[in-house]
């Protein structure tokens, strides 16, 4: 397998803040790869510095074989960088835009054959102000094909999208993957990179604290199942840890997670706790853990907030 | 160089569709030179007609609306939607990029000037004459002069809603400071030397003389002097501070 993304050391410094802070990974060619970290994590700076908009302080990049920061322009004809849909003019056409950006390339794809792609073929004559959201993010996607990229930056892509329109944008990206595009994906939907992605990162005060498949990441936090308790009259986390099947107990709010690798046995346990001390616990539930609960683990943080 | 004939067409287009942006850069112009020229029909200033004072005062104004207030309007709105951060994610140069915008400014400045010579001479009677190149060069460092005025005062807008009200606020003072409207003997003593260093002023002195005095370049090298020097001191600050994000 080719490499389509090496980093090395990667270090970026603003002022007193160490916005990137060594840090070294490589994405394989063909791979789907997540970027996931709280806000302010820097992933965004790293980002920036993979497509070639910042230099870094420390580090090299090699994307395709390309040292991304001596030829910068070499990269951006091989790139392509999916924004969110705000940052395309008003009163254009789709089907202007999509020329207007090959325009920019040396190579690029007929328009027809981008928009059905991203099936916006019958949007090609409206003008971009009067697109929904989701078609709106699906030109800027289409925008990001104009160049057949081998590398793709997706940076939210089904953010603030209704369910249907998301599950659309994912059905393209799996479509861009299958083709054997590289894609670098930065998503608040925890789900949405347990689902597309084949390895994901998570970045956290400007270094990456885990990189592993989704799978191996939840395993590896032992974290098979996750018993959610609501305990509103201050139940503490403390109680919970010392019960012996727990591994591992996390907080969100008036919410106890306990985690553990056999969870009906403990579901039993708590129960019987329950009549013995006539604790009030509500809203017991069990589910098996997910990229959530890892997220939350490490970074002490939902992805959301 | 098809990257920026490509750019051109495009800005060309933006610009066409942008209704508000339309009538203030053309529309607007047309009207003040009918209601000006329906005024003063009958009055002379200075001893010549008001239209042939009037003319180069509002093509004056014209010339501010689209290559400086246009130029503000446009450059934040796209810098804020974030698209001067999509487009520099694609090979095209930044210098491409600025040269088709101003380009089109310009382009948009000369078809106004054209529209506005022949209603005032169609419509006012107005008299045209003298040398058309230096009254064309006069036209050029003047749109330069705005141009470049524009992209420093994106420097100071932090958004789409200021960048409208600040260009005003430096468009009127450049207007009436600037003898678009009224001859530099009708403003204070103590204002002159002020008005005397305004582009505005410099290009409606020159553009006077060249039609009313068949001036060369003898008569006018002076005010084309201080328009440069609007342009490279603009150029000088754009450079050093012009934000794309």
């Amino acid at each position: 397998m080719d490499i389509a993304v090496e980093v090395k050391d990667l270090t970026k410094r603003y002022g007193d803040l160490m916005a990137v802070n060594k840090v070294s990974f490589t994405i394989e060619e063909g791979e789907i790869f997540g970027l996931l970290g709280p806000n302010g994590a820097g992933k965004t700076t790293t980002l920036e510095m993979i497509e070639g908009l910042r230099k870094p302080d420390v580090g090299s990049i090699q994307l395709c074989g390309i040292d991304v920061t001596k030829r910068a322009n070499d990269v951006k004809e091989i790139i392509g960088v999916q924004l969110q849909s705000t940052s395309i003019y008003d009163k254009i056409k789709v089907g202007e835009v999509i020329e207007l950006f090959g325009g920019y390339y040396r190579k690029s794809r007929p328009a027809d054959e981008i928009l059905e792609e991203v099936s916006l073929n019958e949007k090609r004559n409206s003008f971009v102000d009067s697109l929904s959201g989701g078609q709106k993010q699906r030109l800027a996607l289409a925008l990001a094909l104009v160049n057949e990229p081998r590398v793709l930056f997706l940076d939210e892509p089904t953010t603030a999208l209704d369910p249907q329109a998301r599950r659309h944008i994912r059905e393209i990206i799996e479509g861009l993957s299958r083709k054997g595009k590289t894609i670098i994906l930065n998503t608040h939907y925890m789900e949405e990179a347990e689902q597309l992605c084949e390895r994901v990162g998570i970045m956290d005060h400007g270094q990456i604290i885990a990189l592993d498949t989704p799978a191996d990441l939840i395993s590896k936090q032992n974290m098979d199942s996750a018993v959610e308790i609501f305990s509103p009259n201050g139940m503490s986390k403390e109680f919970f840890e010392k019960l012996p099947k727990v591994d591992k107990v996390t907080q969100d709010g008036e919410k106890l997670i306990l985690h553990t690798r056999e969870a009906l046995p403990l579901l039993t346990d708590i129960v019987h706790l329950r009549e013995q001390n006539k604790l009030s616990l509500k809203n017991i539930s069990v589910r098996e853990a997910t990229l959530e609960d890892v997220f939350l683990e490490l970074t002490g943080r939902k992805l959301r907030e | 160089m098809n990257t920026l004939v490509g750019q051109i067409q495009m800005e060309t287009k933006l610009f066409l569709r942008a209704r508000q942006a339309l009538f203030l850069t053309l529309a607007f112009p047309i009207i003040m030179i009918l209601i000006f020229g329906a005024v003063f029909s009958s009055e002379s200033w200075s001893g010549v007609p008001a239209i042939d004072y009037l003319l180069p005062g509002i093509i004056g104004m014209a010339m501010m609306m689209a290559c400086m207030t246009n130029n503000v309007v446009s450059i934040t709105a796209e810098r804020d939607r974030g698209i001067y951060r999509r487009l520099s994610l694609t090979p095209l140069k930044r210098q491409t990029l600025l040269t088709g915008h101003v380009i089109v400014r310009y382009l948009v400045a000369l078809a106004s000037t054209i529209l506005l010579i022949l209603i005032g001479v169609a419509v006012f009677k107005a008299h045209i004459g003298g040398n058309y190149f230096l009254y064309w060069l006069v036209l050029t460092v003047a749109a330069l002069a705005f141009v470049t005025l524009g992209f420093v005062l994106t420097i100071f807008v932090k958004n789409t809603q200021s960048a409208q009200a600040l260009s005003m606020a430096v468009l009127f003072p450049l207007m009436f400071l600037g003898g678009c409207f009224w001859p530099l003997d009708a403003m204070p003593t103590f204002l002159r030397p002020l008005c005397e260093a305004l582009p505005t002023l410099r290009m409606n002195t020159a553009l006077r003389m060249i039609v009313m005095q068949g001036a060369g370049l003898g008569g006018i090298w002076q005010d084309l002097l201080v328009m440069l020097g609007w342009v490279v001191a603009c150029s000088a600050i754009a450079v050093k501070f012009f934000k794309w994000e």
